[in-house]
């Protein structure tokens, strides 16, 4: 929708936050994640829950071979739950856990839109809303036309508070990874 | 070399002589050793060649000025000691050329003293981090930087030193056994001949000079000149300690890119070195008296060792291996699991078409047969026998003995036994712990062993076999055993147990895993921190093992390690729970059957029980534990799983058995963590991920237990 905006926009020299994003929908709001973050899309699959998780740790899939887990980005975001559709699907991102190890997890986002390319000046502070919104994981806002993206620092969303506590226990947990 | 005679006024000139005259006396010293080692009493020639070389190291030394005058003043004596060699004016020849070598060592010491005492030279030549004791290769102790180049060819020989290492350290047991085994003095010297080549080639010059030296003396015994035992050996042994710690410095200045740290222990054990070899015609006494004075460098190369190469456990390498990186074979164990799955859902999707088409089945079934080898040969890829670890802990017992002046037999058992590479890795600390324990608590004393009416000698043994799709790895001593008196008393007065309680001898035998009890009177170095038993049990108990204690007082006592034979698979019992599918770990299966209404009971109306020929076990719901719907409420309708953990056993309430299989643990991945009560997940015939339950986990919850 706004791609044909983007394509006037005179290319600029990516600093720190321009660049690439792949961007999303959850509801009306549309988001955006580094697309070097981002290793695959794949479809909704079954999801097997994992009992005594946070809410928003929907469970674990089979990603060839790989067991990992995935979040519902609108539980994380206390976001009102919303019905499975043909264009639900899941974002495998790969993020660095808090001992510096990659790690893989998958986000369940409504609707997966576009990459978009980003120039830095088109990205604002985001702003702040007190304790009531946490946007500690924006990186920005993103201004595509009249539309605007909210640019997620993943790194920060999927290791707050909660997630850190459950990555230490990981972390002395038996390495049966096989 | 005699320009150096012409002595000028000019400061500069002086400055610049200094720098050459001590190389030039380094490079004559370290000639000498050289020739000191080979020449022989009657070997008229090589003597006068000495005789030579002395005197010119007599002179450069006075040329140099005051501060070579200790330099100049024994090479002069040692010149007369060749003189009278040669004139046959000494009593004993071959006592002299002792002396003489023992003379070029201290020599060569005064010569390191006096090049580091030099600032100026420091512009000549490279630092000279330790006082060095010259092996033949040039200036071997100071700081290297390695060439990018060779980053790749470092790496493989890292590896490969690391195996060498340990064959050799293996020999040098056998060798302790029966020093006249020249199979295993040739392998020790093969060894070392590798990495010298390699680190010659590579230019990683302390390595070479360390493997020079060592290489010298095992030449020596290898052609029977000198008998490899005593001290020697323990030189040897060192020279496999320090070449660790350096190949360990290569490895990780190669990762991070800085220069190779300077190791200060290398100047001494290459003294050391040449000391064997010059003295091995010495005197059993002053063997001794080198041994004595040898003693304090001995203690600080284990520790460097501990401190510095954690992960030096490269696999023995025996025939003909390839070194594969870990993740590249977890990877394909991955990729032939996915084909196993995608191999059986295509079976299924062919099976209506399969009517009539012999030749589509024919080839089907061959394609599954190929993905189960294919699957059991990744599996296997992983095992390794035990017999590396084991090696490691006889050498540990043997410096255990050394160290605490018992005396300790060390049989090992069952070495060729096969478990998980990752499993091997992850026991080798807590075995180091328990030996350790066993070795310091356990055995006692001779003296006190001969009181007890026992040979003076411990026996410790190390046992490895498989039972029942467990490894077990036994350590048996027939030392003094567990004291349970003494355990209660410690553990009352550390408030573990109650005062007045009487725990039975297991839960007795068990408190010696907590933490901060310990029954050592007195810390040693070695254990009895209170320390370690704990940390066993935990270790152990993280792969999934188990560890009995049985004990005689007086008689010894046996800790027996139960481990999974891997860590990536176990039998399960896959059940259902409403729509979802969980993996009961076998071994804790007891039996399952369907309760008949007058089986069950409840108290106070909730807490339900079940009659289980005649014993009562608490039943819990596994749905209301793992939070899902069931099909039925009824406790009659669905199957009850009986399992256990230890002593505590239990009732689990399931919907129904799907089947028992072999399932690929994984774990939950770092996103979800470590939950209670699950301890991984699966991938099921059809793709899709289970989870894994543990029962001990599961107890705990379901009993409120928070430990």
């Amino acid at each position: 929708m706004s791609s044909a905006t983007l394509s006037n926009e005179s290319p600029t020299v990516a600093t720190a936050r321009g660049g690439k994003y792949l961007t999303f929908a959850l509801g009306k709001e549309e988001y955006g994640l580094e697309i070097l973050k981002v290793r695959e899309i794949i479809g909704y699959m079954e999801i097997t829950a994992v009992p005594r998780t946070p809410a928003y740790v929907k469970g674990v899939i089979n990603l060839r071979g790989q067991v990992i887990s995935v979040v519902d980005l609108r539980a994380k975001f206390d976001m009102p739950a919303a019905e499975r559709t043909e264009e639900t699907c899941v974002i495998v991102v790969e993020i660095k856990g808090q001992n510096g190890r990659k790690l893989s997890t998958g986000i369940v986002v409504d609707r997966v839109s576009e990459v978009l390319n980003i120039a830095s000046e088109k990205i604002e502070e985001p702003p702040t809303f007190g304790a009531a919104v946490d946007t500690g994981f924006i990186l920005g806002m993103g201004k595509i036309g009249q539309s605007v993206k909210i640019l997620l620092d993943i790194d920060k969303v999927l290791t707050t508070q909660e997630t850190a506590t459950l990555v230490e226990i990981a972390a002395e947990a038996p390495p049966a990874q096989t | 070399m005699a320009e150096t005679r012409g002595v000028t006024n000019e400061l500069e000139v002086i400055n610049d002589k200094c720098g050459e005259t001590t190389q030039s006396v380094l490079a004559l010293t370290e000639s000498l050793i050289a020739q000191v080692v080979i020449v022989a009493a009657d070997d008229l020639n090589a003597l006068a060649s000495l005789h030579g070389q002395l005197h010119a190291l007599a002179a450069h030394c006075d040329a140099t000025g005051p501060s070579a005058c200790g330099m100049s003043e024994s090479a002069a004596r040692l010149e007369k000691l060749v003189e009278r060699i040669i004139l046959h004016e000494v009593p004993d020849a071959n006592q002299a050329m002792a002396e003489l070598g023992k003379g070029i060592v201290e020599l060569q010491l005064l010569v390191g003293d006096d090049s580091s005492a030099e600032p100026q030279q420091s512009q000549e030549i490279p630092v000279v981090a330790a006082p060095p004791a010259e092996a033949p290769a040039a200036h071997p102790c100071e700081e290297q930087t390695l060439s990018p180049d060779d980053l790749s060819l470092i790496e493989e020989f890292v590896a490969e030193a690391h195996g060498h290492l340990e064959s050799a350290e293996a020999s040098i047991l056998k060798l302790e056994d029966n020093p006249e085994d020249a199979e295993a003095i040739n392998a020790i010297f093969r060894s070392f001949h590798t990495i010298k080549g390699v680190a010659g080639f590579l230019n990683l010059k302390q390595i070479g000079a360390l493997a020079h030296s060592a290489e010298n003396l095992l030449d020596l015994a290898r052609q029977g000149l000198m008998r490899l035992a005593g001290t020697a050996l323990d030189v040897v042994l060192a020279a496999v300690d320090l070449m660790k710690v350096l190949v360990g410095n290569v490895a990780s200045a190669a990762q991070s890119g800085r220069p190779v740290a300077a190791d200060p222990a290398l100047g001494t054990l290459l003294d050391r070195l040449t000391s064997c070899v010059t003295g091995k015609d010495q005197a059993p006494v002053s063997t001794a008296a080198l041994a004595a004075t040898a003693q304090p460098n001995r203690e600080s190369v284990p520790n460097a060792e501990e401190g510095k190469t954690p992960g030096s456990s490269a696999a023995v390498s025996a025939d003909t291996t390839v070194r594969v990186a870990t993740d590249r074979l977890d990877s394909l164990v991955n990729m032939v699991g996915e084909l196993v799955i995608a191999q059986v859902m295509v079976f299924q999707d062919a099976k209506p078409l399969l009517v009539g088409k012999h030749r589509l089945a024919r080839n089907l079934s061959h394609l599954g047969k190929i993905t189960r080898e294919m699957q059991e040969l990744s599996m296997s890829m992983r095992m390794v026998p035990i017999h590396g670890v084991f090696q490691k802990m006889s050498r540990l017992v043997r410096d255990l003995a050394k160290k605490s002046g018992k005396e300790i037999e060390l049989s090992l058992v069952g070495g060729e036994t096969e478990l998980d590479r990752n499993l091997i890795e992850a026991i080798t600390d807590p075995l180091v712990h328990m030996v350790r324990n066993s070795a310091d608590h356990g055995i006692e004393m001779p003296d006190q062993r001969a009181q007890a009416g026992k040979p003076r000698a411990g026996r410790l043994e190390l046992k490895a076999c498989h039972h029942g799709g467990n490894i077990v790895i036994e350590i048996t001593d027939d030392g003094r055993g567990l004291d349970k008196a003494r355990i209660l008393r410690k553990a009352v007065a550390a408030g573990i147990v109650a005062e007045g309680v009487q725990p039975s001898e297991q839960e007795l035998f068990k408190l010696i895993f907590h933490a901060g009890l310990s029954t050592a009177e007195k810390v040693t170095d070695v254990s009895g921190r209170g320390v370690g038993m704990d940390v066993v049990k935990r270790n152990v108990e993280a792969l999934r093992g188990r560890i009995d204690i049985t004990s005689v007082e007086g008689h010894g006592a046996t800790f027996a390690i139960r481990l999974p034979l891997t860590l990536a698979v176990i039998d399960g019992l896959v059940v259902k729970v409403g729509a979802a599918r969980f993996i009961l770990p076998i071994l804790s299966v007891e039996q399952s059957l369907r309760p008949k209404a007058e089986q069950l009971s409840t108290i106070q109306g909730r807490g339900e029980m079940c009659m289980v020929r005649d014993s009562l076990l608490p039943l819990y719901r596994l749905h209301r534990l793992l939070d899902v719907t069931p099909t039925t409420q009824d406790a009659t309708q669905a199957l009850v799983v009986i399992v256990q953990d230890d002593s505590r056993r239990c009732c689990l309430l399931v919907d129904e058995l799907l089947g028992q299989q072999q399932v690929v643990i994984k774990s939950l991945g770092d996103g979800v963590g470590k939950v209670r009560g699950v301890s991984g997940g699966a991938i099921l015939g059809d793709g899709n991920v289970s989870l894994i339950l543990d029962v001990p986990g599961l107890i705990d919850v379901a009993s409120g237990n928070q430990g």
